[in-house]
């Protein structure tokens, strides 16, 4: 499990109808990044 | 609140919910327009980004009793057992990324109906703040 403090593991990913994401970018425009894993949809 | 509801208080808080699923694109859009849901919906189909964050599949833990047994029974009546439409064992959770792109929360999900409380989300995010 990874643990605080650690660095987040950088990861880009195809946006359903939109742009691809990349998580660095995000935090690079000095945003704080909530990510939520899903399980499966039912 | 659940967390969709709570999405101004995000954007006070500088920040981005990304939400992450692994099935294919036109579960994601069903799911999405049944939710209410309008955070990004990012898809990662082969589960690398899973792995990364070592989310983990469980096979006891996401399984309940009624799910096994059906297959079970499925399995000696020689009916064909068509897989669910997504992976049953994979498990989800929770991330809180600073700015600096360190890890400031995280949450393994060990009950599918469980997650964190919004109002704690929200607190951690005004501690990461300050």
């Amino acid at each position: 499990m990874l643990e605080e403090g650690m660095t987040a593991p950088d990861f880009t990913l195809d946006q359903v109808e939109g742009k691809p994401i990349t998580l660095s970018e995000v935090t690079g425009q000095g945003r704080n990044v909530l990510l939520i894993f899903l399980r499966h949809l039912g | 609140m659940q967390v969709h509801q709570a999405k101004q208080e995000f954007i006070d808080r500088d920040t981005e919910v990304l939400v992450i699923g692994f099935e294919p694109e036109d579960r994601a859009l069903g799911w999405l327009e049944q939710t209410g849901v309008s955070f990004p919906f990012l898809l990662d189909p082969d589960q690398k980004v899973y792995q990364a964050y070592e989310l983990e599949k469980s096979l006891l833990r996401s399984w309940s009793p009624r799910n096994l047994w059906s297959y079970v029974v499925a399995f000696f009546q020689g009916r064909e057992i068509h897989a669910l439409s997504g992976d049953p064992n994979q498990l989800g959770g929770d991330f809180i990324i600073d700015q600096d792109q360190k890890i400031a929360m995280t949450y393994y999900s060990k009950d599918p109906t469980y997650r964190p409380a919004v109002d704690q989300l929200l607190e951690e995010l005004d501690r990461i703040n300050t």
